[in-house]
């Protein structure tokens, strides 16, 4: 592919107390590029991908063997600051998550809380990113009203300008249109298109074709193990195992 | 073939019955709010016929024997011990349920849980005597070691309810602040709190309520001497409960003394139940609102 890696895994596994979440996987998240991890329901994809900022810290129980290194730092070394790693990545849930407070103030949350106080700087970030997730003409005029009022396909997109106002380098997304209606959904995808040279993003989907119409590259997982990985055409067109082709070819999902 | 002949005929007639009695004791048990405070509202009556509402609540001339009735020092005891003891027990209580639900490991939590429901069980006549032991040679017979052994009596049911809260705060809210770079006491006090914040309200009310209405340990510990009116917190108090309690059968040979005593019943009681229907209102909406998703 040509292209430099962000993000690196090697020799991954994860246990939720004795359960293993994730068998060792060692794969690399290309830079500035679409990844989808894609596999059946409990393979262990969103636990990968909450792996990339140390999100899986807050579940009991839960043990980390092997390393991530994001820009080459080891994400789990004992000197790294957990905020600052969180920093760089923005994070969609499968359901949008708005905090209680205002449309402003969630996204403002954010540069808030790493210090920046300056009341017009945060204002022109909050119109910044709000346009970039193409909601700000729809709620520039009750920017302090509740964010909980807006629809859902209305919350997800603030979630995404909330996750871009900190600035992050890449964008991790966990089912990110799931709860969504088509429209919104197509919004959503096309926002991740538009942004993609400017970020490194990882979905996960259980969409096959979403999956196909965004990513660059695929990741798949079965049963807590990397069966596959590579650009996404050859995924698609020429799966080389019988898992992959069989998951592919919807005889499971 | 008919089935209801197997049946035998008086297991249908005994159903109904237990049905029946049942109904009746919780309509019982239901009817005596109403008619306690219908009761304490006919027996204070005749002293509200006869002196202004005015001066029985803002007066503190109490001289039972001359017909002076004013219940303002009384009053003013009552607010200054609940005062004190909710100035403690509210940031304390509302810390600790934050340590317990947040940061303690939960092995730390099963320890400490029956602990404090414990606490919330022992007999109030131990609290007092433990605050005549304890803090009485600190502080004296005085309103603030009322408020003192009250904060103490009031913690748990602030912990356990704010604790219960604080739980119902969904885990994803909590991932999306942490995601975004923030640390645990930030998502804390900028989500977490600002999300349990009508529970907490509820807590603090339901404390108070608590405060308000205890009667035994203030009586043993905050000085009940008539005739001081208790300007500052080192002064003794004498709260309405004490009052009610201390002098009910000393009362029949003075007239309008039982109606004014009973008064201060009534007052209490309006106060208690209107607390406790706010602070009740407010988690029962939370509740419905967290099974409604």
């Amino acid at each position: 592919m040509g292209s430099k890696t962000h993000i690196s895994v090697k020799n991954l596994s994860i246990w939720y107390g004795r359960h293993q979440a994730l068998n060792n996987i060692s794969i690399d998240i290309p830079d500035k590029k679409i990844t989808a991890i894609i596999g059946p329901s409990g393979c262990g994809k969103t636990t990968l991908l909450k792996s990339f900022n140390r999100l899986i810290d807050l579940q009991d129980g839960v043990s980390v063997g092997g390393r991530v290194l994001v820009d080459g730092e080891d994400i789990y070394a004992p000197e790294i600051e957990v905020t600052r790693l969180r920093k760089k990545m923005g994070l969609l849930f499968q359901r949008p998550q708005v905090l209680p407070m205002s449309i402003y103030d969630n996204v403002a949350y954010g540069p808030r809380i790493h210090g920046i106080k300056d009341k017009k700087k945060l204002d022109g970030i909050v119109e910044r990113y709000l346009k970039e997730s193409s909601l700000w003409t729809e709620v520039k005029s009750r920017l302090h009203s509740s964010a909980s009022k807006l629809s859902i396909g209305q919350q997800q997109r603030l979630c995404l300008a909330r996750g871009l106002a900190i600035e992050p380098e890449a964008i991790l997304g966990d089912e990110p249109t799931s709860a969504l209606d088509p429209v919104s959904a197509e919004r959503i995808e096309q926002r991740l298109l538009d942004i993609k040279n400017q970020y490194t993003i990882v979905l996960v989907t259980h969409i096959l074709r979403q999956a196909r119409r965004l990513a660059d590259y695929i990741v798949f997982l079965y049963l807590g193990n990397l069966i596959e990985h590579g650009p996404a055409e050859k995924i698609f067109n020429d799966p080389q195992d019988t898992r992959t082709q069989a998951y592919i070819n919807g005889r499971f999902s | 073939m008919d089935i209801r002949k197997f049946l035998p005929a008086g297991r249908q007639v005994k159903d109904n019955l237990a049905r029946r009695i049942m109904f009746g004791l919780c309509l019982f048990v239901l009817s005596l709010a109403f008619f306690m405070v219908f009761g304490l509202y006919q027996r204070a009556k005749p002293i509200l016929a006869m002196r202004p509402l005015k001066d029985l609540l803002f007066s503190g001339a109490w001289h039972p024997t001359q017909g002076q009735f004013g219940l303002a020092s009384f009053i003013t005891g009552t607010l200054w011990v609940t005062t004190i003891a909710m100035g403690i027990a509210v940031p304390l209580g509302i810390l600790t349920a934050i340590y317990l639900s947040e940061y303690a490991h939960r092995r730390t939590r099963e320890f400490a849980k029956p602990l404090i429901d414990l606490l919330a069980g022992i007999s109030p006549v131990v609290y007092g005597v433990w605050g005549v032991i304890a803090i009485v040679p600190l502080t004296g017979f005085s309103a603030l070691t009322g408020g003192i052994v009250l904060a103490v009596m009031a913690f748990p049911i602030i912990i356990s309810i704010v604790a219960e809260v604080i739980r119902t705060v969904p885990f994803e809210i909590r991932e999306a602040s942490s995601a975004l770079g923030a640390t645990k006491w930030q998502t804390i006090k900028f989500v977490v709190l600002k999300k349990a914040w009508p529970g907490i309200i509820a807590a603090v009310i339901l404390g108070l309520s608590r405060a308000f209405g205890e009667t035994m340990a203030v009586l043993m510990v905050a000085g009940c001497s008539l005739g001081v009116f208790p300007k500052s917190v080192f002064d003794p108090a004498y709260p309405l409960p004490a009052l009610i309690a201390n002098t009910y059968g000393e009362m029949m040979s003075i007239p309008l003394y039982d109606a004014a005593v009973l008064l201060a019943a009534f007052v209490l009681l309006l106060v208690t139940i209107f607390f406790n229907m706010v602070g009740w209102s407010i988690l029962l909406r939370i509740e419905r609102r967290e099974a409604g998703g």
